[in-house]
């Protein structure tokens, strides 16, 4: 196997060569890995030579991505500093880091801090996303245990889920007026759907070998449910979790942008309004960075839930 | 568990008709001014079609909106998914692009609406692009995975029965990544759905987007309520083509459930 994977080394780099039109990188500089060449026993299997040359490896290619990352931002600067792209439309990254640290400490031109309507933003999302998981998840295992609930409630969910919440804004605002209660139930909606669908399946999966052993063994349906049915969903119970509050960012940027007197999307809307890209600019990187964060700590609370779940 | 086989069809019209009943026993209670029922929900739907909101019927509405989703749709084919496969397939091009992908990732595809305008103006280019940066992430996303994690089995496999980096590209990992690709022209699909109606409501004179916002500012939930069944079909539409299209194209995918 070992033998095998030189060979394809120095086909491969060729390939990719002509195929980003660049010059001929000699093969022996550049590792191409398939997930298949990734397996941990090839990589470290071999001599102490292919050991350092792996190290070699990866230490050259973090380098092509800082590299890539300080060409990236120095493209943007330039592109600016040469006025290609004139400051009504963009501007540069040292001016977005300027004006975000700006914002941290003015009210100008949208009257409120960055981070207080990172923090009117954050709420929101998070009180839409808190509900729509507390009622999307039981509703969705129940429906997934219980045969007869899921005919119930199945046509009426079928007929809803198809419009995307985004469409129900207009309706919410006309109904709740453009303060928290249009835009909560907005984000209620948006991540209600992938809680309640990602929870049903994720019972439905419930392998059926466990949970007739626990059955013979005298468990109620209920307690199979609990013990059995329950956790083997937790996975897909996250899974869903996670595109819940993806969805549930989103649409609040939506609303905002919509109808809102304070939040990120209100700002970035400010910021078009009054022709100020820097605004706009810092206002996207914060809904990226916040978006990511959530995320992020979404992930953390999974493997500590799971961990935690598997050592019992 | 216990389940009942007997009348499954019947308990979900039951359920159909409670829920509509209780709808217009809802709109009794309000008022129609509040909500419509759905009788005038439909009415409403028929006006539209024949007379025109702002110089169109509702059918150029919405064919204006699927040409917004469908250009979008296409460029972000041609473009997200090599770019996916390509940093599936070589490290080398996953640690150039993957950085700066990385950045723009998280950014919600309608927090570029304000940029977009201010680049593109309030047209029909800045709502392509919406739809664009919606569809493309996803794309990218998906057909990424998808090479990325074939099965080693697989790769070994032909490469022990001597296929060359071509062979393996073409002849196993597209195929094995099909379904996640798949999968990522669905979402991309409602994704740009969703884009164009975020791109109509804040800014546009025409478009399925605008019926809803123009019925919110004239306040007449019936238009709403009408723009958003229509949304509610198309979507629909669109999710059963593509499921169809899916089994053609791609019978090996594994399916949940």
């Amino acid at each position: 196997m070992s033998k095998t994977d030189p060979t394809s080394e120095v086909v491969g780099p060729e390939i990719l060569s002509q195929r980003m039109g660049r010059g001929s990188p000699s093969p022996s500089s550049i590792e191409l890995s398939t997930s298949a060449q990734l397996a941990p026993p090839k990589d470290r299997g071999g001599s102490k030579s292919g050991l350092l040359y792996f190290f070699h490896q990866f230490l050259r290619r973090e380098y092509l991505s800082i590299i890539s990352l300080i060409v990236f931002l120095l493209a943007w600067e330039g592109v600016c500093y040469f006025k290609i792209i004139g400051p009504y439309q963009l501007v540069p990254p040292t001016t977005v880091l300027k004006v975000f640290i700006l914002k941290l400490t003015q009210v100008n031109p949208d009257g409120a801090y960055l981070w207080a309507h990172a923090l009117s933003s954050l709420g929101l999302a998070l009180l839409g996303f808190l509900g729509a998981a507390l009622i999307g998840v039981p509703l969705g295992l129940f429906m997934g245990w219980y045969t007869r609930l899921n005919l119930v409630v199945r046509p009426i969910f079928d007929l809803i889920r198809p419009i995307p919440p985004i469409a129900w804004i207009p309706l919410a605002i006309l109904w709740l007026g453009i303060g928290v209660k249009a835009k909560a139930y907005i984000i209620f909606l948006a991540s209600f759907v992938p809680c309640v669908i990602n929870s049903f399946t994720g019972i439905r999966l419930t392998n059926p070998i466990l949970a007739r052993v626990a059955r013979v063994h005298g468990a109620s349906d209920f307690t199979v449910f609990l013990k059995i049915g329950l956790p083997s969903a937790i996975p897909m119970i996250f899974n869903g979790l996670r595109l819940s509050l993806n969805a549930a960012w989103t649409t609040l940027v939506a609303a905002e942008l919509v109808a809102a007197s304070q939040g990120l999307g209100f700002m970035i809307q400010m910021g078009r309004r009054l022709a100020r890209p820097d605004i706009v600019i810092v206002g996207m990187l914060t809904i990226g960075v916040l978006g990511a964060l959530l995320s992020w700590g979404l992930s953390k609370a999974e493997s500590h839930f799971v961990s935690s779940r598997r050592l019992t | 568990m216990n389940s009942p086989k007997s009348h499954p069809l019947l308990l979900g019209a039951l359920s159909l008709s409670v829920f509509f009943m209780s709808w217009i026993i809802l709109t009794k209670a309000v008022g129609t001014k509040i909500l419509p029922d759905p009788f005038q929900v439909i009415g409403e739907i028929i006006r539209l079609f024949k007379t025109p909101l702002s110089g169109r019927t509702l059918l150029e509405h919405v064919l204006f909106s699927l040409r917004r989703v469908l250009i979008a749709y296409g460029l972000a084919i041609v473009s997200g998914l090599p770019l996916g496969l390509m940093m599936g397939w070589s490290s080398l091009c996953r640690k150039i692009i993957g950085p700066i992908f990385e950045i723009f990732r998280p950014i919600p595809p309608i927090a570029w609406i304000p940029v977009a305008i201010l680049w593109l103006g309030v047209a029909e280019g800045s709502k392509i692009y919406i739809c664009y940066v919606g569809a493309f992430i996803i794309l990218a996303l998906n057909s990424f995975t998808g090479t990325r994690y074939v099965e080693p089995i697989l790769i070994n496999c032909a490469r022990v029965l001597g296929a060359n980096r071509k062979r393996l590209f073409l002849g196993v990992a597209v195929p094995a990544a099909l379904p996640s690709i798949f999968a990522g022209l669905q979402n991309g699909m409602s994704m740009a759905w969703m884009c164009v109606l975020a791109a109509e409501l804040v800014g546009g004179r025409e478009g399925i987007g605008f019926i809803i916002i123009q019925g919110m500012n004239l306040d007449r939930p019936d238009m709403i309520l009408a723009g958003m069944v229509v949304i509610g079909l198309l979507g629909a539409l669109m999710a059963i083509v593509l499921r169809i299209l899916e089994k053609v194209l791609c019978p090996w995918r594994r399916e949940l459930v």
